[in-house]
């Protein structure tokens, strides 16, 4: 993860029109034929919370100054909840939803990076003080996501790589700043980068209302201590998964083991799971 | 030290957070019993016995759970690993064989309710005392799930995790680089044939998988160890230097510049990110691309080829290097 910069990227002051150049950049490119599953991480104990509601509810976001559920295409990436650096629950005890997009309807917005990342100032001097967050704004629909991706990465398993069509950059005129500017954010997704924050080019899609897990929600991804009882709590847990009809799939939670390793190993699991789907 | 830079001397062990009801819990340590500055520790390679405590990161527990003032302990760097195992309400503080000796009278009743947390307890126990507890821990998981998701925690979960420990125990600190922990991920392939375990791993000279195969075996598997050269080619690389070269100013890269960039150009592999057997601080791919930019004489060579020229510190890419990455739709 790069060192937080103290600025991030700005929102753009109210009556400004956004330049959303990226809109344009992938407008000839066509959809991929397979669309992505969303993926929603969130910390063990949230995890369970939402299965026993059976739905993500949305929460208040303070960057948009709405209630908005977050996700991501594909990419088992962690979002910084309101610019907060507080995650650390997430980071040591991760669970993830896989969730299929195709009836949630419309969502909220599509960025084409963690905003919370980019609001808190994560990207580091690789942004471009003179674009705006709004400016990077897709169109709020899955066909424009995908649009995106086959633009920017050519297909799924490159996107989910986070490695970018190579040239692109080249390709661009000098006043196309916001497409530089998000393909030098993107970079720091790609491998290679010296320490790879997969938050820099993964989409995220937010949802203005509570999502329920039946019908939606396809997988969930939790440790395997999960599925032990010792009174009776954790076969409750297992009941409600059954009835919301999700799937599962256990990683090997140690105390001793680095974040790091369990974002493998979900990472690992989601992508097996796509590629099971026939996504990848 | 911890990641963020400050000075961490002696920490105890001042409470814990809990995953579930049961098994290990994630240790919290402070400078003192009523700290409000808390840390995790990082250990040695995991899952292995005796491990000791590596470094500590600061850490912002949401409900942390303070341990009784018998039962806190005070510990360091280099000193052994620390675990915190929950069990019918009581809570049990040591290291691992400590606690597996605490654990005598009720570790029975353990395996029947919760054996994948005792299997985690008994990995830190030397010698290995998980014999029986792998088997009872697969026939309870297809009593209670189906043979389907048994097999699924043996092949993707257990057998995995154990090759992936035995790979990161002989790789040291460079298995935790971010292009080795992703190649490991994506090579590593654990599938069932029949009734038949095959693990599919990168050719890699592993001391490690002598005993990796010796405990599978002691625990009723008998996996085999399908070993794949996927060594990314020279003449690939080639390749890749040349679009490296292509990309820049005038067609000139060093051999800095080739050496840092080419994995834009070409998917390394494990092997390929391996270190040097001959030159330890570097990575074979690295190797090779010195290789290419020094054997100039070679028959193959892309200045043979008429592909480049040498500069004296990398390459330029010539009209007829560029052609052929055109013939090659590069």
């Amino acid at each position: 993860m790069t060192e937080p910069n103290p600025v991030g990227i700005r929102r753009r002051r109210r009556g400004l029109a956004p330049k959303r150049e990226l809109r344009d950049l992938a407008a000839d490119a066509q959809p991929l034929p397979e669309p992505l599953d969303l993926v929603h991480v969130t910390s063990v104990g949230a995890g369970r919370e939402i299965v026993s509601l059976g739905q993500i509810e949305a929460s208040h976001c303070e960057v948009f100054k709405r209630e908005l559920v977050y996700m991501f295409l594909a990419r088992p990436a962690y979002r910084l909840r309101n610019g907060n650096a507080k995650w650390d629950q997430i980071n040591r005890f991760p669970c993830v939803f896989v969730i299929r997009p195709d009836k949630l309807g419309p969502p909220s917005h599509s960025y084409p990076f963690d905003t919370g990342a980019a609001t808190s100032g994560c990207y580091g001097d690789t942004v471009d003080p003179h674009v705006y967050l709004d400016d990077y704004e897709l169109d709020p629909n899955l066909p424009a996501a995908q649009r995106h991706i086959a633009w920017a990465f050519g297909d799924n398993r490159e996107y989910l790589r986070g490695d970018l069509i190579l040239g692109l950059i080249g390709g661009l005129h000098a006043w196309q700043s916001v497409g530089q500017s998000w393909l030098t954010i993107a970079g720091l997704a790609a491998t290679g980068s010296n320490r790879p924050d997969k938050r820099a080019s993964a989409i995220e899609v937010a949802y203005s209302k509570h999502l329920p897990l039946k019908g939606h929600a396809r997988l969930m991804i939790f440790p395997q201590q999960l599925i032990e009882d010792d009174r009776g709590k954790n076969s409750a847990f297992i009941e409600d998964l059954t009835k919301q009809g999700l799937l599962w799939q256990t990683y090997d939670w140690r105390p001793n083991e680095t974040p790091d390793r369990f974002m493998d190993e979900v990472t690992e699991t989601v992508r097996r799971s796509l590629e099971n789907a026939g996504q990848l | 030290m911890s990641e963020h830079g400050e000075l961490v001397g002696r920490l105890h062990l001042i409470g814990y957070e809990t995953l579930t009801d049961h098994g290990l819990a994630l240790p919290i340590f402070g400078q003192s019993r009523g700290a409000n500055v808390f840390y995790t520790a990082r250990s040695t390679p995991p899952g292995e016995a005796n491990v000791q405590i590596a470094g500590f990161d600061h850490y912002d527990p949401d409900r942390l759970i303070r341990l009784p003032l018998e039962q806190i302990r005070e510990t360091g760097l280099g000193e052994p690993w620390l675990d915190v195992f929950l069990w019918a309400g009581t809570v049990n503080v040591g290291t691992a064989p400590e606690i597996w000796n605490a654990l005598a009278e009720v570790r029975e009743r353990i395996a029947k309710h919760a054996p994948l947390s005792l299997l985690a307890l008994a990995e830190g126990v030397d010698p290995v005392p998980d014999l029986q507890i792998f088997q009872s821990a697969f026939s309870w998981l297809t009593t209670r799930y189906g043979r389907q998701k048994a097999e699924e925690w043996r092949n993707d979960i257990y057998l995995r995790g154990m090759v992936l420990k035995s790979v990161r125990r002989e790789l040291g600190a460079y298995a935790e680089k971010a292009d080795v922990r992703r190649a490991l991920q994506k090579e590593l392939k654990v599938r069932q044939d029949g009734h038949k375990i095959v693990i599919e791993l990168p050719l890699l000279n592993l001391e490690g998988l002598g005993s990796f195969v010796g405990r599978a075996v002691g625990r009723g598997l008998e996996p085999e160890l399908a070993k794949v050269d996927n060594r990314t080619s020279e003449n690939v690389m080639r390749i890749a230097a040349l679009q490296v070269a292509a990309s820049k100013p005038h067609g000139r890269a060093t051999t800095t510049e080739i050496k840092n960039e080419i994995n834009q150009y070409v998917s390394l592999t494990l092997q390929d990110l391996l270190p040097s057997k001959t030159r330890p601080n570097e990575a074979m791919y690295q190797q090779i691309v010195g290789n290419i930019v020094s054997h100039r004489t070679s028959r193959n060579s892309i200045f043979a080829m008429g592909w480049a020229t040498y500069t004296g510190d990398g390459i330029q890419i010539t009209k007829a290097g560029l052609q052929y990455l055109k013939t090659l739709s590069l």
